[in-house]
């Protein structure tokens, strides 16, 4: 048993609202990234899920918890250790227009990281930095270039050969393809893939489209309301969802499958405030199955099956829904 | 589109054809008149014009809706969807927008000689338009309920408390509560602004609605109910509509019919299962296998290489050419007519074995 | 960017090139001025008090355009007395520059406490107008060159400050500011070479504006008696000296008048310019 390379405790991040009180942005996550692995993490818009990329990548100060990476809890770390931290942790946004300053080429922007932790000077880094734009696939022509010359496909290569740079082992993928037009996010998501298995790389993948998480992902984890509602391996948790919550998200996709037309399942209601959330299960307000339990006691994430973990008190029942939900068209 | 059960000929699109300026009586269209579509684009062709640079956003489009149809319009950006949307509701932007070529049938009628007057009364009413950004749609400083009842105002005689309580009425049919009906624009959430902005566009009980990425900027679960809503609508009232985005799946749902645009034409038209299941465009193609599925292997993704088309910087003869890998020296000088495979499907290319 | 890129564009604007050129021109015979004028910009002859401008007649032997009251060639005074105030106004846009990029640095990224002091006694400056404020300074301290400076620059800085601050607030939680903290870049490293670069086309701009700017307020001050003090020319003082007499000798007015417009015209041109040369958003 290989230890995680990331282990997050008990991460929690509270914003103070002024004259509402605390909104739970990030409420009690607990989830391991293994070495080499993608871990998707869904949800929709509020769930918090940008916010725990945030927290990791130290651009917001956790309110609470622990987050080891290498066995060694980096929201503790000092100057020095946090200098090295930055080699090896980090992160692709979402959006390919403000992630590159303006002002500086893409020679430039892919050189920064280099000059930031003194590596490389003059020919050198040169070199190096045509390599790097080589290996994502950005034609030489580009590096003189500045951003706003640039499509969005190939902005985005540039902020994936940014993140590439210091060699990382950990990359938190920010929503990297939703800013993209479909043919590109092929190139993109295709080009992720490909460098995991080359510098053997894990990702935590933040999205809210559920088909381009499924293709990536070894684990997903489903968010909610600061919290995460199921995690498992990507092929069981699609196969054999658990969560209500997880089971709605599903079924609420539109896709192309003529032969397998299901009854959808359309909820309620908009998604709560995350600000002083009710006690009880935080999603017990728009599910069809919440019972008085629900209202009262907010559910643990347990294993209930090998490798797959559930926040519900209910939910082989939601399982016996999942599973009749599929009628032959 | 005409109805192609009257024959298998080949339908030559007429590119030699001059672009005469505004004057569409002396243009020879390659179609003939649908007497009984809802609305018939016939050969249009708009551009727009800035500072010099002329862009070539929509290139002889010819597209027709049925009473009750539902037809999805779907493509990357730059395509020309909006532009197509904008161009029905003639609201293109002044001076800028040009319609070079072609002409737009409402119940057969021109839209291009109708006054200014004439349109008001047809916009909201006869045809209407849900947006893409829900939060800008609306405006900010009057309450949704006089926003609804306003249209509905400007479209019939009726006292302004009649109006409100068919806004009010109109809000329940999209999920809001009534009470809400003095509620301003920034009290929604984004899904309950689309809810808004899609019972404004219905108040009149349009013949047709045009809906350009209403669900964009929302969640999975309130696209869902968004989607619900508008199945449930269209079977209420057999509004026609069109509904214009870039996702595969919302029109795989929603819509009966399906055009894919590719720099300012349609590359391939039929019915949506045919055109999804069995796709004979190489763009549409690419498309499809883009995308990464809910079900099935996980196989690798074929992304599609070049870059979109510049509506300012078109390619010579098929504007796909220059990313299709099947690409012949033909496809590089001579545009490809629509031509017909079967009942429900055209397709614009060279490649017969496709 | 590249150089020649640069070099092209500024060919291309026209407003770069004519601002540029009227301040070329203007600069060149100001700082030059005292090794071509003819005559001693200081002393004249009572016998030539008021003579018309003969229009280089006699070449610059005579008094191209006039003389004033004492007797003094308008030419040359117009010159030597513009070099004086645009050296002034150099120093003066120079220090106010460098100040309130400083200053608007700091405000919009750190926020808090040290941007509400400063912002408010920036609001305070700026509240009072600004000759207004230099006649108070004057009439306590004195006049004089470095005085002169000094009030000049003292409210000078409050715009550039505001300008720049709220470049900067609008760019910090832009990604890029983000991505650059995540490398590991230092808070240094961010205000100068990711923050600062991006506020350099509207402080350029702001300072053209900001040197024609203080012109004319040098040159209202020493038409008040407050700026430079004579015998030494400056256009402003030239326009007192020649108010008593506008009927009857207006050259005396009116040549200073037009260096001045020119001038400042001048520099507006070369901001609006600047806008189009070094924004790389301009698609050339």
């Amino acid at each position: 048993m290989t230890d995680p390379l990331v282990k997050i405790e008990h991460l929690k991040m509270y914003f103070d609202v002024p004259g509402k009180g605390k909104l739970h942005a990030v409420d009690d996550i607990s989830l391991d990234i293994m070495p080499n692995e993608t871990v998707g993490l869904v949800g929709e818009s509020g769930c918090g899920k940008s916010t725990v990329g945030n927290v990791l990548i130290q651009l917001l100060k956790a309110t609470e918890g622990s987050v080891y990476f290498e066995g060694k809890d980096i929201l503790k770390a000092d100057k020095k250790e946090m200098a090295e931290l930055r080699k090896k942790m980090q992160i692709i946004f979402q959006d390919p227009y403000s992630s590159l300053n303006p002002r500086e080429s893409v020679e430039t922007i892919l050189s920064d990281p280099y000059q930031i932790h003194g590596m490389y000077h003059g020919k050198e880094l040169k070199q190096k930095v045509a390599e790097l734009a080589e290996m994502v696939g950005l034609e030489p022509y580009v590096l003189e270039k500045f951003p706003h010359e640039l499509d969005g496909g190939k902005r985005q290569l540039t902020g994936i050969a940014r993140a590439l740079a210091l060699n990382p082992k950990f990359i938190i993928c920010d929503e990297p393809v939703s800013a993209l037009d479909v043919s590109v996010q092929a190139t993109i998501i295709n080009l992720l893939i490909d460098m995991q298995k080359k510098m053997g790389l894990s990702y935590l993948f933040i999205s809210h489209d559920l088909s381009v998480v499924r293709h990536i992902s070894n684990r997903v984890a489903v968010m909610y309301l600061g919290q995460i509602v199921e995690l498992a391996d990507t092929d069981e948790i699609f196969a054999n969802t658990l969560h209500p919550y997880s089971i709605a998200l599903l079924s609420a996709v539109p896709h192309l499958d003529f032969d397998n037309k299901k009854e959808r399942i359309v909820l309620k209601g908009d998604v709560p405030s995350p600000v002083n959330p009710a006690p009880g299960c935080r999603f017990a307000p728009r599910c069809w199955m919440a019972r008085d339990i629900c209202k009262e006691q907010s559910p643990e994430l347990k294993e209930v099956c090998p490798g797959h973990c559930v926040a519900c008190h209910f939910w082989e029942e939601a399982q016996r829904t999942a599973k009749e939900q599929v009628i032959d068209g | 589109m005409t109805k192609v059960s009257e024959s298998e000929r080949e339908i030559k699109v007429s590119n030699q054809t001059k672009i005469k300026k505004g004057k569409a009586q002396e243009h020879e269209y390659s179609l003939p008149v649908d007497p009984d579509a809802l609305l018939q684009i016939r050969d249009l062709s708009v551009e727009y014009r800035a500072s010099g640079a002329v862009s070539k956003a929509v290139n002889n489009l010819n597209l027709t809706i049925q009473k009750g149809e539902a037809v999805g319009i779907v493509g990357e950006s730059g395509a020309g969807k909006t532009t197509t949307a904008l161009s029905i509701m003639q609201l293109l932007p002044d001076r800028v927008g040009k319609v070079t070529c072609g002409e737009i049938l409402f119940h057969g009628q021109s839209m291009a000689d109708k006054s200014e007057k004439e349109l008001n009364q047809i916009r909201g009413k006869n045809i209407s338009m849900v947006f893409a950004n829900p939060l800008t749609s609306l405006n900010p400083v009057f309450p949704v309920g006089h926003q609804i009842a306003m249209s509905l105002r400007s479209h019939e005689k009726i006292s302004q408390k009649e109006a409100d309580e068919r806004a009010a009425a109109l809000l329940e049919t999209v999920g809001i509560a009534r009470y809400r009906l003095n509620d301003y624009p920034h009290q929604f959430s984004g899904g309950m602004r689309q809810r808004v902005g899609i019972a404004a566009a219905l108040a009149s009980s349009p013949e047709l609605l045009i809906a350009d990425e209403p669900t964009t900027a929302l969640d999975v679960t309130i696209q869902a109910q968004i989607l619900e809503l508008m199945k449930d609508l269209q079977t209420k009232y057999s509004t026609s509509l069109i509904m214009i985005t870039h996702n595969l799946g919302i029109i795989a749902e929603l819509c009966q019919k399906v055009a894919v645009m590719y720099g300012g034409e349609i590359v391939e038209y039929g019915s949506v299962r045919e055109v999804f299941s069995n796709p004979k465009h190489w763009y549409t193609y690419g498309l499809i296998h883009a995308i990464p599925k809910l079900t099935g292997p996980r196989e690798r993704l074929e992304s599609i290489p070049g870059l979109v088309a510049n509506a300012q910087n078109l390619p010579e003869g098929c504007k796909f050419h220059p990313r299709c890998s099947h690409c012949t020296g033909k496809c590089k000088t001579e545009i490809p007519p629509m031509r017909t495979i079967n009942a429900d499907h055209m397709v614009r290319c060279w490649d017969t074995e496709a | 960017m590249k150089l020649s890129t640069i070099l092209r564009r500024m060919r291309k604007s026209k407003m770069f090139m004519i601002g540029l050129i009227l301040l070329v021109v203007m600069i060149l015979l100001c700082a030059t001025a005292k090794f071509w004028v003819p005559c001693d910009p200081e002393v004249g002859s009572l016998l030539d008090r008021h003579l018309k401008p003969d229009w280089f007649a006699k070449g610059l032997d005579g008094h191209p355009l006039g003389t004033d009251s004492l007797g003094r060639d308008i030419l040359s005074r117009l010159f030597v007395g513009g070099w004086v105030s645009l050296k002034i106004s150099f120093v003066v846009t120079l220090i106010s520059m460098f100040l309130g990029a400083l200053v608007g640095l700091v405000c919009g990224y750190y926020g808090g406490v040290v941007d509400m002091i400063l912002m408010r006694i920036c609001d305070v400056l700026a509240a009072i107008p600004q000759l207004l404020m230099a006649i108070c300074i004057v009439a306590v301290l004195g006049s004089g060159m470095g005085i002169l400076i000094f009030t000049l620059t003292v409210t000078g800085w409050v715009n550039t400050a505001r300008l720049v601050r709220s470049a900067v607030l609008g760019m910090k939680n832009k990604e890029f500011v983000s991505a650059s903290r995540v490398l590991g870049a230092n808070t240094n490293r961010i205000l100068w070479k990711e923050l600062f670069p991006n506020t350099i086309t509207q402080l350029m701009i702001a300072a053209s504006g900001h040197f024609g700017g203080t012109i004319l307020v040098e040159t209202s001050l020493s038409y008040l008696g407050m700026g430079v003090a004579p015998p030494t020319p400056s256009w402003g003082n030239m326009i007192s000296d020649g108010r008593a007499y506008l009927s009857s000798a207006p050259w005396v007015v009116i040549f200073p008048g037009i260096a001045l417009a020119l001038t400042v015209l001048g520099f507006n041109f070369l901001g609006d310019g600047i806008r189009d040369v070094f924004d790389p958003k301009n698609i050339d």
